[in-house]
């Protein structure tokens, strides 16, 4: 294998996270590359933050006032929001890793406009408004002034762990189909989510869980992964725009409606009054209206779709020229595509599909996970949102990407470079290669497809204990079918089998974390919601559940609640959502 | 059912080109893309053919799905399929089948 260049920093992901990680490790003078799957501004999961039409980045409205963006809430203070964050994330958040969230979203916020990020308006009291492309590139832009060096259509496979410490590398070029090794001092994974461990999904196609499955394989430990956001209302037909988050963007603008296969709205006949009011006009939004329309869906009243229809009415006229006002985007590009449809009288099947994992690798406040050298930030991290994510993800990667990149810099100022030699990847190069040359084999494509049936059935919004553990027995004669595994197609050149057996080395240990750990949660909490538990139980659950080792030991660890604790007792799920609701207003 | 005969130029990592005809299947009533018909040959047909796919937002905002559909630069994610589509690399510098150097 070749061994490529040394660093202080290597960082996996040219996301958000990625980009803000590798500024806070360049600004620290680590030499710093980043490790990009697909091209350096445009990939990943921070390209597609609110459809590229409105994503919101958060911070206290103190820091807004003092931007002079907005002073709706001026008097905001890091201690009350805060507050609100631990009763959304349902108690499970990291209470030190928030702390830190809240005291440093609003530095984040004010050097990103100071480096010259548009900001188009407001979305709520602490969230401003902006594309999604041009946060990219403005860290782009601020990471290559800071001199970090990028590695682009680079996909990562594998940590290099030496001395008990991750000291290095191993990823495979797309292009070419060279692998090659990277030494260095630190390694941060910013891989984003693993939404394609599900055939619904709202994310691009770079976005597999690499992070997550390389940190398990290297001994890193993970955390809260039952706990998965849908979006509610995520295109499944037509075909074309599948994965299309439009009409959620409408519902949280507050336009259309969601109609059954017999034309009749159902969020009411799942959530009380005030729940379905907070469904529809708040950020709680993306898991009550994911129960309310999965309930429908399994309820039998879905469409010959699948999901259910989301309608935008086209009379009076005047509804839709107000809208074009409100989102011009939509005049445009794919949008305007999209808009046919609805101007022709029919409208778009929409179902929950993956879309937010608060779980991840498991990290402190200062961004190490439990490998020395091993750092990380954003999506696949976890710890900070707990059982529920109403904030903004991208709050997230800004704030855990500048904290791991100096923890980054700082842990390899203080070791000198790994010296890594063939015997140290050989057994990773072999297995990585293991399918070519192999005859007869299944192929990657149809374990995939196997892993999307699996997770389907057992990881939907509302889940429970049989199928999960069918679902558990399936996963794991998926991973020992890995050996039987081989490729039509023996170049190495953009094979795409290649790939997929690569993806599929994460995926499904992924998909296996997830399912254990919705096991071991025998109650339903935030986003992760029990038909045989169906109560939310601070006496037995206020807990996060940490995966360990190679055979994935689970067990429950007592949630870091350093300053605000809930009441104990248990409660039916809805009726623990409407006090939380209570408490916060 | 709705056929879409496809014709793809090829060529493999020695620069040998070739045309290769497909025949993909959807409903009658969908509505797919270029794209939609790159993956079902790629599932149903031939998992050799080369075309983006690693790092794809399938929603127009990446700008890398790039290819020519009868002679004209298109996004494939964007571009409604049609029967009778010729696929070229978007442009000559091609790494393989519908793959450009960048």
């Amino acid at each position: 294998m070749k061994i490529e260049g040394t660093y202080d920093v290597v960082v996996i992901g040219s996301g958000g996270g990625g980009l803000r990680a590798a500024i806070g490790a360049a600004s620290c003078h680590g030499k710093t590359l980043v490790v990009c799957r697909g091209s350096a501004k445009r990939s990943g999961a921070t390209l597609l933050a609110g459809a590229n039409i409105s994503a919101d980045i958060a911070c206290d409205g103190a820091t807004l006032a003092k931007l002079g963006i907005s002073s709706s809430l001026k008097d905001d203070t890091p201690e009350r929001w805060f507050e609100e964050l631990v009763k959304e994330g349902f108690y499970l958040n990291n209470q030190e890793m928030l702390q830190m969230f809240t005291e440093t979203a609003g530095q984040r916020v004010t050097e990103l406009v100071q480096w010259g990020l548009k900001v188009r308006g407001m979305e709520g009291d602490r969230e401003i408004s902006v594309f999604g492309s041009d946060i990219l590139d403005t860290l782009y832009g601020k990471a290559r002034e800071y001199g970090v060096e990028f590695m682009q259509n680079t996909l990562f496979t594998d940590l290099i762990v030496k001395n008990g410490q991750a000291s290095g590398v191993i990823c495979v070029d797309l292009m070419t189909g060279e692998v090659k090794a990277i030494p260095a001092k630190a390694v941060i994974l910013c891989t984003g989510g693993a939404h394609n461990i599900f055939a619904e999904n709202s994310g691009s196609t770079d976005l597999c869980g690499e992070g997550q499955g390389a940190a398990w394989r290297a001994g890193a430990e993970l955390i809260d992964m039952e706990m998965i956001s849908f979006c509610p209302t995520v295109t499944k037909y037509p075909t074309m725009y599948k994965g299309n988050i439009l009409p959620y963007i409408f519902v949280t603008t507050g336009y259309g409606s969601l109609l059954n296969k017999y034309g009749k709205t159902f969020i009411h006949k799942y959530l009380s009054p005030k729940a379905e009011q907070l469904a529809l006009e708040s950020e709680w939004n993306k898991m009550l209206l994911s129960y309310a329309v999965q309930s429908e869906i399994l309820a039998g009243k879905g469409t010959k779709h699948g999901g259910v229809y989301f309608s935008l009415p086209d009379h009076p006229q005047e509804i839709l020229e107000e809208l074009y006002h409100d989102l011009p985007s939509l005049k445009k590009g794919i949008y305007a595509d999209i808009m046919k449809i609805f101007e022709s009288g029919k409208s778009l099947v929409v179902q929950p599909a993956a879309h937010y994992f608060e779980g991840g690798i498991r990290i402190n406040a200062k961004g190490h996970t439990s490998l020395p050298g091993l750092f990380a930030a954003g999506e696949c991290s976890g710890g900070m949102f707990g059982a529920n994510r109403v904030s903004a993800a991208t709050t997230e990667m800004l704030v855990e990407g500048a904290q791991a990149g100096i923890s980054a810099a700082m842990f390899a100022s203080g070791r000198s470079m790994p010296l890594i030699t063939s015997s140290d990847t050989e057994k990773t190069e072999s297995e990585l290669l293991a399918p070519f040359g192999r005859k007869n084999g299944i192929s990657p494509n149809e374990q995939k497809q196997k892993l999307h049936e699996i997770t389907a059935e057992s990881l939907p919004v509302i889940r429970c204990e049989k199928k999960l553990t069918d679902a558990l027995a399936q996963l794991e004669q998926l991973q020992n079918e890995e050996e039987n595994i081989a490729f039509h197609d023996d170049s190495r050149v953009y094979n795409r089998q290649w790939r997929e057996y690569l993806e599929l080395r994460n995926m499904i240990p992924v998909a296996k974390a997830i399912v254990k750990s919705a096991m071991l949660r025998k109650e339903s909490r935030g986003v992760h919601i029990r038909s045989d538990y169906f109560k939310t139980d601070n006496d037995h659950f206020l807990c996060n559940i940490v995966l360990q080792g190679k055979d994935m030991q689970a067990q429950k660890v007592p949630a870091v609640l350093t300053k605000t604790k809930p009441a104990s007792g248990c409660l039916d799920y809805p009726e623990y959502i409407e006090q939380i609701v209570e408490m916060l207003e | 059912m709705k056929e879409y005969h496809v014709i793809v130029k090829r060529q493999n990592e020695n620069g040998e080109q070739w045309e290769q005809p497909y025949v993909a299947v959807f409903e009658d009533d969908e509505v797919v893309s270029v794209m939609n018909v790159l993956n079902y040959i790629y599932e149903h047909l031939d998992n050799s053919l080369a075309y983006f796919n690693h790092a794809a937002c399938k929603q127009a905002a990446c700008g890398k799905c790039t290819v020519k559909v009868n002679g004209k630069i298109r996004l494939s994610c964007k571009e409604p399929a049609a029967d009778q589509m010729l696929l070229e690399a978007a442009n000559n510098n091609i790494l393989r089948d519908l793959i450009c150097r960048e």
